[in-house]
């Protein structure tokens, strides 16, 4: 790819010399029970742990009486933690440090990872982000905004678009807090943004789809448009009213139809102050099916509300736009066109009748042959660039992490952040997220036609500081985390054995025989001169072995 | 300036490449490619004339939408008073505004924003102008045609793609091919070699500067940054077998393609990383960057790489910096004081810094935006819109004026936008991407035969319009490199399958012209299957070419 002379001269020079060793590695498929497991967790968790292998095994590999038992545990939440900080006095000002912070706790060491882990896949569509003041200087706010994903990850569909609609973090985020109705006097009209990326993010997204998430087009190969700059002028004026929740009723300003005073409310969700709703009939969006494709005038703003939810969640973009979203976040960046339709059906009726049911859509893509069928991890176009928090969380929980400090511990302090990983939960730069969906590498992914998201936070800054993050917590550790490589010192006399024991953790057995090979030589070449003062061998050499496949694209690559 | 390069550092794994190719020793390998990497750099710099004919652009993207029509205010009297009353409470009051007096408007005055004191001095100085009323358009447009619905740019009013065409200049198909990208196609080869890309980014991926062969070299405002314990000259300790298992662990093939993808980034980030370093070594600035100012940092390292040019061997560097942040529907009065005031700071120090690198009549610096915000008010911010007014600065630059859409005189008349406003002060741009790029690529030396490549709907769409006049002509041409010979068929030519420069399945150096990759039969035929099977497959995206209009 990079067309430069000095190489290709190297090349031919090579070509003279005796020709270059050096096959084409591919992952093993020779896997076990427990190694299968270890990857269904990886899909499904922040990261498999040797306890819920265990677990696993005990259940008899039985991945949907897993699901199961994750769906019955209470949730873990976040803003909590960081309101007893404040109430006991260990903290007098909460920052977003302390939200991070809190966050952190629930997602890595939360009981409820399959909760956990969906809800940071829905962080990553329904976007708001601490990199805006609004957000980052609301106390719990955005802890709440968080915990709220949390609760609906097992919800249904619309019960979630509607909370995400009415937060009111995500009400400052794309400022439809305080919309209010035009005003012809002072020449203002409603507010667009929300309106616009409920639509194109939240929902239906841009282009109409089919059933399996393909793109309709005309007669010439154009994608045909979801909805219009028209509708979303409508939808904006549905997106008016809003305030923060308050007991006062008085209204302010000229005929007391402004927004009553009242202090800021970063948690409980927005209220619906009347006098500023747009009352007027709207045109929502029309497509076969639809309910209440126009609204009539008179409605309540709540009415209102709900009607355009209903409205945006019945369209049948709405399944394969988002299901095939949630697959690339915990599976796959290139589903195919049937894994998508597969899981937009579930999403459509769950058996049962019932419209976006979350466990059904999530059961359907974790349980999926694509996702769970080996043979598709020896397809060359299968799997995902892991992003890399959630390396660092997989590194932590595989091995058996610590943490030091009792006030909101789960701190990395400036060793992990966005701007030595490339992203970090709920920092992404816009309410696109850290990567789009549709995301092109250039090199051979872009050749083939084939989407990697996570790329595009790969390149030759985050290539070099997100390896030394990791040899960071390997070798000392990162803010209050410590691993504990005790185990796998214990068996580092045996590389062969070291290596097993790292590749059931980190990569699931699928570790190739060409990466396996070089680990081993690497082990085998640290003598007792090469260890560093104040450690052992044992160490130095678990230490060398973790960071190798850590590093490597075995790892590097979920397939 | 030295003349000479320095000694490149050049890590073993170049030299040795898979560990079972120990009959060659190391050492002498090592001395021999020194001594061909030097001929090469002083045979590039003697065959394209030296440093003489060194030029740069810098793309300052406004991520989200800039209400530039709050940078550059119109205050003549009449058309104040227009500009104030579709403004409502957005407009700027007139004795606030920062007066300029273009010189080719006929006396019709501006304002720049308060915040934005350097930029006004700059005007002034005739180092920097304005370029009104700019957008994407698929051809020139007029409101019956909005209206129609004819012709119109993919997704208008909606970021991401309408930051996509901004960069690739082709607003009417899915492309994420960027024009800067394709300029570093054409001209590149007035490079010496380099494993740091011609093109840089001091903020990450972006599209404008992805090529079809050019890609972007990543850097942060501090610098690049080594990898931890990696060393390509430790020797017998931890170090050394640690950089041995990093080595041989990316320079294997990998079948799956993210392995590969993900192989390929992390070895080009290691190596660049090595010669990226040692060219900064030593370039420092005198001119005073502001602290607590993001944007200045970032301007500061492209001044530096600047001043290392010669160390990289570049006659030609496109560089990328983006600010985020802009999508002000909310509060947009309050957030453009503090954000403009940041452009403007940090743009009168890169215009210092230029000057005491000696290139600042080499190096142009311009704005960009996914659109202009609507006139009207939501409240206290404006929404998404179209046309918006942008900056452009640097020796070269024909400062001191405002460029626009002539025909209607430069810059809009507020008094009269009734044939240009879609609606809430949505304007349909007077200038198309296309004609701002194009005067940039002239000055920067894409010449009119390869024009083509690098705009491709410009002359077909655009042609008939005059130049703008932004920039002086250059007066030395630099030999106009040939088009690159591309494969026609819609694919970038980058084949999958083996790293570079070492790995590869069975000899295949041999015959013809070395490529980049060498596969195996079997493997060819097995990625041609593969990639069939995939195309076969693949969602219809509209009319999408992989680099443009067909």
């Amino acid at each position: 790819m990079r067309a430069t002379f000095l190489p290709r001269l190297l090349l031919t020079l090579w070509g003279f010399v005796g020709g270059l060793a050096g096959q084409t590695v591919v992952p093993e498929t020779n896997i076990t029970a427990d190694e299968h497991a270890s990857r269904f967790l990886a899909q499904a968790t922040f990261g498999p742990t040797t306890e819920a292998i265990t677990e696993l095994r005990n259940l008899g590999y039985n991945y949907s009486a897993w699901i199961d038992r994750e769906v019955a545990k209470p949730v873990t939440l976040a803003a909590p933690l960081v309101t007893a900080a404040r109430e006991s006095g260990q903290v007098t000002t909460i920052t977003n440090a302390h939200n991070r912070r809190a966050r952190n706790q629930v997602m890595i060491a939360g009981s409820d990872q399959l909760r956990q882990r969906v809800a940071y896949a829905l962080s990553q569509i329904f976007v708001i982000s601490d990199n805006i003041s609004a957000i980052s200087n609301a106390n719990e706010g955005s802890s709440s905004y968080y915990d709220m994903l949390a609760r609906n990850s097992f919800g249904t569909f619309r019960q979630l678009l509607y909370d995400v609609t009415r937060h009111p973090m995500m009400g400052r985020f794309l400022s439809h807090y305080k919309n209010r109705k035009a005003n012809p006097t002072a020449g203002t009209r409603p507010d667009e943004n929300y309106a616009r990326e409920v639509m194109q993010l939240f929902s239906i997204g841009l282009y109409r789809l089919n059933a399996d998430g393909t793109y309709q087009t005309d007669g010439t190969g154009r994608p045909l448009d979801a909805y219009t700059n028209d509708q979303i002028t409508e939808f904006a004026r549905v997106f008016t009213g809003f305030t923060d929740e308050s007991t006062n009723n008085t209204g302010t300003g000229t005929g007391r139809t402004d927004f009553p005073s009242a202090g800021q409310n970063y948690t409980a969700p927005m209220r619906m102050w009347d006098p500023q709703h747009d009352t007027g009939a709207k045109n929502l969006l029309s497509y076969a099916g639809a309910r209440k494709p126009t609204l009539p005038a008179g409605q309540t703003g709540l009415q209102d509300i709900d009607d355009a939810i209903d409205n945006l969640v019945e369209h049948p973009n709405t399944g394969p736009f988002i299901c095939r979203q949630l697959i690339q976040r915990l599976v796959t960046s290139n589903p195919s066109d049937g894994y998508v339709a597969r899981v937009a059906a579930t999403f459509a009726n769950n058996g049962r009748g019932q419209r976006g049911d979350m466990v059904a859509v999530i059961k359907a893509i974790l349980l999926d042959q694509e996702a769970r069928n080996l043979a598709f991890v020896l397809d060359p176009e299968h799997g995902k660039l892991r992003e890399p928090f959630v390396r660092v969380t997989h590194l932590l929980r595989a091995f058996r992490f610590s943490v030091s400090g009792t006030l909101l511990p789960y701190d990395f302090g400036s060793a992990v952040t966005e701007t030595t990983i490339g992203q970090y939960p709920m920092s992404a730069p816009s309410v696109f997220n850290f990567y789009l969906p549709d995301y092109e590498p250039p090199g051979p992914l872009s050749a083939a036609g084939l989407v990697g998201p996570e790329f595009q936070i790969l390149n030759s800054v985050f290539g070099i500081t997100t390896p030394n993050a990791v040899y960071n917590l390997i070798h000392t550790s990162s803010g209050s985390f410590t691993l504990d490589l005790a185990p796998q010192a214990s068996v580092s006399d045996n590389a062969g054995a070291l290596v097993d024991n790292i590749d059931l953790l980190l990569t699931h057995g699928t570790l190739s025989s060409g990466t396996r090979a070089q680990v081993i030589t690497a082990i085998n070449s640290v003598t007792t001169a090469m260890v560093p003062t104040g450690s052992t061998l044992a160490l130095t050499k678990a230490r060398l072995a973790v960071y190798l496949i850590a590093v490597s694209p075995d790892f590097a690559v979920l397939k | 300036m030295s003349t000479t390069p320095p000694e490149p550092p050049i890590s073993r794994r170049q030299f040795i490449g898979q560990a079972s190719c120990g009959a060659i020793s190391a050492t002498s390998l090592f001395s021999t490619l020194l001594t061909l990497r030097l001929a090469n750099s002083l045979a590039a710099q003697s065959t394209t004339g030296g440093e003489g004919d060194y030029k740069a652009l810098v793309c300052l993207f406004l991520a989200g939408g800039n209400d530039s029509f709050n940078m550059l205010v119109p205050t003549t009297s009449g058309e104040y008073e227009a500009y104030a009353s579709v403004r409502g409470n957005l407009a700027l009051a007139r004795d606030t505004v920062l007066q300029i007096t273009p010189g080719n408007l006929g006396g019709r005055t501006l304002g720049v924003h308060p915040s934005m004191t350097e930029v006004r001095d700059l005007f002034g100085q005739g180092r920097l102008a304005f370029v009104s009323n700019v957008g994407s358009l698929v051809r020139p447009l007029t409101l019956a045609d909005y209206r129609a619905g004819r012709s119109l740019p993919l997704s208008l009013y909606s970021h991401a793609d309408q930051i996509k065409q901004w960069q690739t200049c082709i607003p009417d198909q899915r492309t994420a091919v960027g024009w800067g990208g394709r300029a570093a196609d054409i001209i590149k080869s007035l490079n010496g070699p380099s494993l740091v890309s011609m093109n840089i980014s001091l903020s990450g991926q972006n599209v404008f500067l992805t090529g079809r062969d050019a890609f972007t070299y990543s850097v942060s405002s501090g610098g690049a940054t080594a990898l931890t314990g990696y060393s390509p000259t430790a020797v017998n300790s931890l170090t050394a077998q640690r950089t041995k298992g990093v080595d041989s662990v990316m320079d294997q093939s990998y079948r799956n393609l993210f392995e590969q993808t993900y192989a390929e980034s992390t070895r080009d980030a290691v190596d660049s990383y090595y010669e990226f370093s040692t060219a900064l070594n030593g370039i420092t600035l005198t001119t005073p960057v502001p602290t607590g100012n993001s944007l200045a940092s970032s301007l500061a390292m492209i001044a530096r790489v600047i001043a290392a040019r010669s160390r990289f061997g570049a006659r030609r560097q496109i560089f990328f910096v983006q600010l985020g942040g802009w999508d002000h529907h909310d509060e947009v009065l309050n957030n453009q004081l503090t954000m403009l005031r940041t452009v403007s700071q940090a743009i009168g120090m890169f215009s210092s810094a230029l000057t005491e690198v000696g290139v600042a009549d080499r190096v142009t610096l311009f704005t960009a935006s996914d659109f202009g915000r609507t006139l009207s008010s939501n409240g206290n911010g404006s929404d998404h819109a179209w046309g918006g007014n942008h900056l452009v600065m640097g020796g070269a630059v024909n400062g001191g004026k405002v460029y626009g859409d002539a025909a209607a005189g430069h810059y809009p008349d507020f008094r009269n936008l009734a044939a240009i406003d879609t609606g809430q002060g949505r304007l349909i741009p007077g200038v198309s991407v296309d004609e701002y790029a194009r005067d940039l690529l002239a000055w920067f030396g894409v010449s009119n035969s390869n024009m083509d490549y690098v705009l491709p709907a410009f002359s077909s769409r655009f042609g008939g319009r005059p130049s703008l006049g932004l920039l002086s002509a250059s007066t030395t041409t630099p030999t106009t490199p040939t088009t690159p010979t591309t494969p026609t068929t819609p694919t970038t030519p980058t084949t999958p399958g083996s790293t570079s420069p070492s790995a590869g399945s069975g000899g295949g150096g041999g015959g013809g012209a070395p490529s980049t990759y060498f596969l195996g039969a079997l493997g060819t035929l097995a990625l041609l299957r593969l990639r069939q099977k995939r195309l076969a497959k693949k969602k219809p995206k509209a009319g999408e070419a992989a680099d443009g209009p067909t």
